[in-house]
C-alpha cells in the first residue's frame, strides 16, 4: 500500500460516508487512491466549500466530517472554515498534501506551511515526516477531533509519503503517559449543586452548544429540566437542546436573544451554565456582570480552561453536559423548589407572552417581505417534518433563531463563534448530504450567498433536498444595522444596489429557482420549494430596513436590551 | 509577581512553538523560557518564567493541558524550588583595571573564561538579584555584551519531575 491509499484505506475503515475536497498537484497520487477505491468522495468548486461542508456533515451527523486539499493555495483556502470549526468546537479532520520532504523550507511551487499558519486555529496539527508515522498519526488526529472537547485537526502529508510504499509491519506507536490533573467531576460536586439550587430564588440553567454535541446530553437536559422545574435558556449554538415550545424554556439569550432570557441573564441569583463558554455575545461585559458576587455562577464545561476564562465562577465542574445532568438526576433530594422558585417563574412568562405578542404582530404579510414573515411561513410550512435548519451569518441568521422552532437537537447548523459569510451554502450541501432523508433548509442572506455561490455546482450534482431561501434585501444587513444605530446612518460600502438576479443563476446551474416578494407568492414559491425532490431555490425580496431586535448593544448588560413595542 | 512554570514536553516537530505561541496568543507575557533535552532523549523540559496573578497561572496551565505534547507542568514555588540562571559578561578590562575586576568577579564566585588584552569575559550562575549586583559593579568599567540564558528550575528534596514510558515499564 502506497500512503496515499493508506490514508484512504484509514478513512473507509473509520466509516467516512462523505468526504468534501478538491485535488491538484501534491495530491493526484491521493485522488488516485480515490478513484481505485471508489471512496465517496464530493468534488467542491472551492477548498472553502470543502471544508465548511465537512462542518455541516459533522454538526449534523456528530461524526468527524473530512476535507481534504492540495498543497499552498488549497490547504490557506481551509483557514477560514478551519477557525470556524475550532470557535464552534466542529470535529472536522483536515488532509493537506505537502511538497516533497526534500523541496520543504525551498518555497517551492504551491508550497505553504500549513501547519504554522493554522497551529492557532486547530485542536492539533501535524506535518508527517517519517512515513511509519502516517498511520498511528492518522489514528491519534481522528481520535483528537472528538476527544473531550471536539474541533478541527490537520495532517499534512508530503507528497514523497503519500508515493512511498509503506509496509504495515514498520507501523509503530509510542506514547508517553500524559498527566493531567484529575477532573473535578459532578459527583464530587452535586450536593453543592443542590444547595445552591435550594438556596437560590432566581435560578437560570444556560444551556450551551456543549449539550447538543454531548452525546445523550439533550435528553438528560430535558430530565434535568421537568425534574426540577429550572427555567433554561439556550446560547445561540445550544438552539435545539431543548424542544422550544417547552413551558420552561426562555429561548435564547445574549444579543439578539428573547427579552425574557436576557431578563433571567440579568436577574438571576444563581446561574447555571452547562457547556457555554461564556462568549461575549451571551455577557458583553464580564467584568459588570457580577461586580458584588453575590450572583452564584456555576460553571460546567468538559474543557477546565473555559472554566473562569471569561467570568468567575463560584463553582467549576469539568464535565460534560450528559455526564453532568446524569450524575445530578443520579442523587436528586426530595426538594420542591416550586413554592420558592414560582413568582421569579411567573415574572419571566410574564415577559414571555409579551414578547409573544410582540413577535406575533411580525408575522404579517407585506411588500416587500419582512424577515421574520419569511422565516414563520417556512417553519409553518415543514411543522413537524423535522428539516435541519442550516443559516449563514448576518441578520437572517438571527430572524432565523428568533423565528425558526427547530425540532431536534444537531438540526440548527451556524456559524456562531466566527460569524463566517459564506458558510451556509457550503455547510447545508455538507448537512444534507449527512440526512439525505430529511429535508434541509437553507437561510442566506444576499451577502453571504455571494460569498460561495460557486458551490450550487455541487448542489446541481448532488440533487440533494436542499431547499435555499435567498433573503435578498440589497445589503450586508447586519452592518447596515449597526451603522443606522451608532454610525449616523452612514452606509458605508454595505449596499449592493447591482445584484445578480439570483433566480437566473440557479437556472444557470440547472437548478429550479422562483421570485417570493409578497405573501402570495412566498406562500407559492413555498409549495413549490416542497413539492421539488431536490433543491429548490427561492430567491426573497426583503425590506432593507428591517432590524434585528431585540438586541442588546455591544459591551452592555442583559438589562440594557432593546425591544421596540415592549415596556419594561 | 513573578512565577515559574516547568513543563516537560514530547520532543515532537515545532513543540516550542506551540508553547511559545500559545503564550503570545493569549496575551501572557514571558519573562523568559528556557527549553533543554532531560534525562530521557525524547523528553524536553521547559522552564517558564512570566508575571501573573495565580488565577491567571491556573488559567495557563489549563490551556499548556490542552496540548497533546504537553505530557506534565507543574507551578515551582519559589520556597520548595531553586532556581538559577547563566550569564556571560563581556567588560572592558585595561592593565590598569583588570586587577579591580577580578575581585569583584572574585567576590560574587563568577569565572574568568576568556581575556583578551582589553577585556575580560565572566561566567556566573545565580538569582536574578545576584546576577543584576554583578552588573551593577562592572557597568563603571564598561560591558560590552552580557548574554543570559533565563532561569532553570527543581524541586527541593525527593520529589522528582518526570513522566514514565510504557514500553520501558
Amino acid at each position: 500500500m502506497n500512503g496515499a491509499e493508506l490514508v484512504i484505506d484509514f478513512l473507509i475503515r473509520k466509516g467516512v460516508k462523505k468526504a468534501f475536497g478538491y485535488p491538484g498537484g501534491p495530491v493526484i497520487i491521493l485522488y488516485e487512491a480515490i478513484y481505485k477505491y471508489e471512496f465517496p468522495h464530493v468534488l467542491t468548486r472551492h477548498e472553502q466549500g470543502a471544508v465548511h461542508a465537512a462542518e455541516g456533515y459533522a454538526k449534523v451527523s456528530g461524526q468527524p466530517g473530512v476535507c481534504l486539499a492540495t498543497s499552498g493555495p488549497g490547504a490557506t483556502n481551509l483557514v477560514t472554515g478551519l477557525a470556524d470549526a475550532y470557535l464552534d468546537s466542529v470535529p472536522v479532520l483536515a488532509i493537506t498534501g505537502a511538497v516533497a520532504r526534500e523541496s520543504i523550507g525551498t518555497d517551492a511551487f504551491q508550497e505553504a506551511d500549513i501547519t504554522g499558519v493554522t497551529q492557532p486555529i486547530t485542536k492539533y496539527n501535524y506535518l508527517v515526516m517519517d512515513p511509519e508515522e502516517l498511520l498511528p498519526i492518522l489514528e491519534e488526529a481522528w481520535t483528537l477531533t472528538t476527544e473531550g472537547r471536539p474541533g478541527p485537526v490537520l495532517v499534512n502529508i508530503p507528497k514523497d509519503i503519500l508515493s512511498m510504499t509503506i509496509e504495515l509491519s514498520q507501523i509503530k506507536s509510542s506514547s508517553y503517559a500524559r498527566h493531567r490533573p484529575p477532573k473535578i467531576k459532578t459527583q464530587a460536586l452535586s450536593d453543592k449543586v443542590y444547595a445552591a439550587l435550594a438556596r437560590s430564588r432566581r435560578p437560570l440553567l444556560l444551556a450551551g452548544g456543549g449539550c447538543v454535541i454531548s452525546e445523550g446530553g439533550t435528553d438528560d437536559l430535558l430530565r434535568f429540566v421537568d425534574g426540577l422545574g429550572i427555567p433554561v435558556a439556550t446560547t445561540l449554538m445550544g438552539k435545539g437542546a431543548i424542544p422550544e415550545d417547552h413551558p420552561l424554556f426562555l429561548g435564547i439569550l445574549g444579543m439578539h436573544g428573547t427579552p425574557q432570557a436576557n431578563t433571567a441573564l440579568g436577574n438571576c441569583d444563581l446561574l447555571l451554565a452547562v457547556g457555554s463558554r461564556f462568549s461575549d455575545r451571551i455577557i458583553g461585559d464580564f467584568k459588570s456582570y457580577n461586580p458584588d458576587g453575590k450572583r452564584q455562577i456555576i460553571h460546567v464545561d468538559i474543557d477546565p480552561a473555559e472554566i473562569g476564562k471569561n467570568v468567575k465562577a463560584d463553582l467549576g465542574i469539568e464535565d460534560d453536559a450528559a455526564g453532568f445532568f446524569e450524575a445530578m438526576l443520579a442523587v436528586r433530594p426530595e426538594i420542591d423548589y416550586s413554592a420558592d422558585w414560582s413568582a421569579w417563574k411567573q415574572e419571566l412568562d410574564r415577559k414571555k407572552q409579551e414578547y409573544q405578542a410582540v413577535k406575533n404582530a411580525m408575522y404579517e404579510p407585506s411588500r416587500p417581505l419582512t424577515p421574520q414573515f419569511v422565516v414563520h411561513q417556512v417553519a409553518n410550512a415543514l411543522k413537524g417534518q423535522n428539516p435541519v435548519v442550516v443559516t449563514d451569518v448576518g441578520q437572517h441568521q438571527q430572524f432565523v433563531a428568533q423565528h425558526y422552532p427547530v425540532e431536534s437537537p444537531r438540526s440548527f447548523i451556524t456559524s456562531g463563534g466566527l460569524g463566517t459569510m459564506g458558510f451556509g451554502l457550503p455547510a447545508a450541501i455538507g448537512a444534507s448530504a449527512a440526512a439525505p432523508d430529511r429535508t434541509t433548509l437553507l437561510f442566506a442572506g444576499d451577502g453571504g450567498f455571494q460569498m460561495t455561490i460557486q458551490e450550487l455546482g455541487v448542489l446541481a450534482k448532488l440533487r440533494l433536498p436542499l431547499k435555499i431561501f435567498i433573503m435578498d434585501n440589497c445589503c450586508l444587513g447586519m452592518v447596515r444595522q449597526w451603522q443606522e444605530l451608532f454610525f449616523d446612518r452612514h452606509y458605508s460600502q454595505t449596499i449592493l444596489d447591482n445584484n445578480p438576479d439570483f433566480v437566473m443563476i440557479a437556472e444557470a446551474y440547472g437548478l429550479p429557482a422562483g421570485t417570493a416578494c409578497d405573501g402570495e407568492s412566498l406562500k407559492e414559491q413555498i409549495n413549490h420549494a416542497l413539492a421539488a425532490e431536490g433543491p429548490y431555490i427561492v430567491h426573497c425580496l426583503i425590506n432593507p430596513d428591517e432590524n434585528v431586535f431585540p438586541m442588546i448593544p455591544a459591551g452592555k448588560m442583559p438589562q440594557d436590551l432593546i425591544m421596540p413595542g415592549m415596556g419594561d | 509577581m513573578l512565577k515559574s512554570l516547568s513543563v516537560l514536553v514530547e520532543n515532537r516537530a515545532g513543540v516550542l512553538n506551540r508553547v511559545s505561541s500559545l503564550f503570545a496568543r493569549r496575551g501572557y507575557n514571558i519573562e523568559s523560557l528556557t527549553v533543554g533535552v532531560t534525562q530521557d532523549p525524547a523528553i524536553s523540559r521547559i522552564t517558564i518564567t512570566l508575571r501573573s496573578s495565580d488565577e491567571q497561572i491556573n488559567q495557563i496551565i489549563r490551556q499548556l493541558h490542552k496540548l497533546p505534547d504537553v505530557l506534565l507542568v507543574r507551578h515551582l514555588s519559589p520556597d520548595e524550588s531553586f532556581s538559577r540562571e547563566l550569564v556571560f559578561i563581556k567588560v572592558k578590562a585595561e592593565a590598569a583595571s583588570r586587577a579591580q575586576i577580578l575581585q569583584i568577579i572574585d567576590i560574587f564566585r563568577g569565572h574568568v573564561i576568556d581575556v583578551s588584552p582589553t577585556t575580560l569575559t565572566i561566567e556566573l550562575s545565580g538569582k536574578d538579584d545576584k546576577i543584576l549586583a554583578l552588573k551593577g559593579m562592572l557597568e563603571p568599567y564598561g560591558i560590552l555584551e552580557l548574554v543570559r540564558t533565563g532561569p532553570i528550575a527543581i524541586e527541593r528534596g525527593v520529589r522528582a519531575m518526570n513522566v514514565t514510558h510504557p514500553e520501558k515499564e
